[in-house]
């Protein structure tokens, strides 16, 4: 099982990188995740002087990427804490960048030295952590049990962990490849009950196929029609199922009302925080339907 | 031994191969058994008839020329599907990604997303800047509205955005 810290008892600091897409877009995300680590008491302060991981723009040139997380990791390693990370691509980047550097004596002395040039050194020592692995292993069910004040009892999500959280197996991920139970398990905590999807929502495709994109997120969401809403920990996921909600729904022939939202949007209503706390009010899906059964 | 398969097309180009390695990813598309798995499990097999186990394919048979021609390379979602699917460990997600690369490496045009991509991380070190969202309360938010700090880019701008040009452009 999950490693457990019981409650207040949490010694360490972490360094919180939000990334691109959650520090400039989703802002949802970031706040809940802000609010709800504080109402934890979860020490933590923002890295400075970081960037994009890069696996964005891979597709480009992997060099570029590789330099990209390097530097990132190289400037989070100096604060000499572990870093939370938010997003799906960057925690998949980084370990996919740090496994490639390990074993790549010609790529490392290739980016320190670039790196070199701005004073800075990759050593290969960050550990990070997605934010659902923080809740599941250094917070703990426990905790989270018992800091739920309003239940989710009778309610059912689909759950979206979202491809990179799970795949690809090789670089090391944080969840079983073929069964991820991380978030199922954290949305059962609160007493919901929840459903598993692995599809993809499509963001890597909108950028160069509006069209397609949409359809893959129209669809997703189309399946959870029968559900209280979708339950999301990465920003791409927030891009096309929540900010996109309409266009999706539009492009797939869905007409429905599924509110998607992030786990620790989910987690702070739980834990007491108000719609506005985990800033409901910035998402385009109709999560005022959740609100509404709520009665908040 | 193996036979040479290039030989199989007069427009082979063995260089092209080669190039696959220009990256250390792990590329093995000589290990494929045509099984499949790949494309059955593909997210955008039926919506963009990307059939990954016959790209592969070609790569081997060193149409790679072929490939880089085509849109094909870009009709991937980066699921990762058939990368954990592949029993040979393949790795066609990769393939996909090395192809782009070796594309805009030999001057082949970048989807302007990607473009716009960039150029936003060496303005920002952020895929885009931070922008405006009007609530579902008709009223508009920033970072500095939200109580969030912000953003803290890369604080020696013109050292980060010349490594990028280096590291971007390396290959090419």
């Amino acid at each position: 099982m999950y490693g457990c810290i019981s409650e207040g008892c949490i010694a360490l600091e972490y360094i919180l990188y939000p990334g691109c897409l959650s520090s400039t877009d989703q802002y949802q995300y970031e706040l809940s995740v802000v609010n709800v680590l504080k109402s934890l008491n979860v020490d933590f302060s923002y890295a400075e002087n970081v960037n994009c991981c890069g696996l964005p723009l891979r597709s480009i040139n992997s060099y570029g990427w590789v330099y990209l997380s390097a530097r990132l990791m190289s400037v989070m390693e100096s604060y000499g804490k572990p870093c939370i990370l938010l997003c799906n691509w960057c925690h998949a980047s980084l370990s996919y960048v740090k496994k490639l550097l390990n074993n790549n004596e010609a790529l490392m002395s290739w980016v320190n030295d670039l790196l070199a040039r701005e004073g800075l050194r990759y050593k290969g020592d960050l550990k990070f952590k997605h934010i659902i692995q923080l809740l599941c292993e250094d917070i703990g069910f426990e905790m989270l049990r018992s800091s739920v004040k309003r239940e989710f009892k009778g309610f059912k999500f689909s759950v979206h962990p979202g491809c990179l959280y799970f795949r690809p197996n090789d670089i090391g991920r944080p969840d079983d490849s073929h069964e991820p139970r991380m978030l199922m398990d954290l949305v059962k905590v609160l007493g919901a009950d929840a459903e598993l999807c692995l599809d993809c929502c499509g963001w890597a495709i909108y950028n160069t196929n509006t069209s397609t994109g949409l359809t893959l997120a129209g669809n997703r969401i189309k399946l959870a029609s029968k559900t209280d809403g979708i339950v999301i920990s990465c920003p791409h996921g927030g891009i096309m199922m929540d900010k996109n909600y309409e266009e999706a729904c539009k492009v797939s022939g869905f007409k429905g009302d599924v509110p998607v939202l992030y786990y620790t949007q989910l987690l702070g209503l739980a834990i007491g925080l108000s719609p506005r706390e985990v800033a409901l009010n910035l998402n385009k899906s109709p999560v005022n339907v959740l609100t509404c059964k709520l009665g908040i | 031994m193996w036979a040479d398969v290039t030989v199989l097309s007069e427009k082979a180009s063995v260089e092209l191969v080669r190039r696959l390695n220009y990256f250390p990813s792990n590329v093995n598309v000589f290990a494929c058994l045509q099984c499949g798995k790949c494309t059955s499990g593909c997210t955008v097999m039926v919506l963009m008839e990307n059939f990954p186990h016959k790209v592969v394919d070609m790569v081997r048979l060193g149409l790679v020329p072929e490939l880089l021609k085509s849109d094909v390379i870009w009709a991937c979602t980066q699921c990762q599907k058939c990368r954990d699917a592949c029993p040979q460990k393949v790795n066609p997600s990769e393939v996909f990604i090395v192809l782009r690369n070796i594309s805009i490496i030999g001057g082949g045009s970048v989807p302007d997303t990607y473009t716009s991509m960039l150029s936003k991380v060496l303005e920002y070190g952020f895929i885009q800047d931070a922008i405006e969202i009007v609530g579902s309360d008709s009223l508009t938010y920033d970072r500095l509205k939200l109580g969030l700090s912000q953003l803290n880019g890369p604080k020696d701008m013109d050292t980060f955005q010349a490594n990028c040009m280096d590291a971007f452009q390396r290959g090419a």
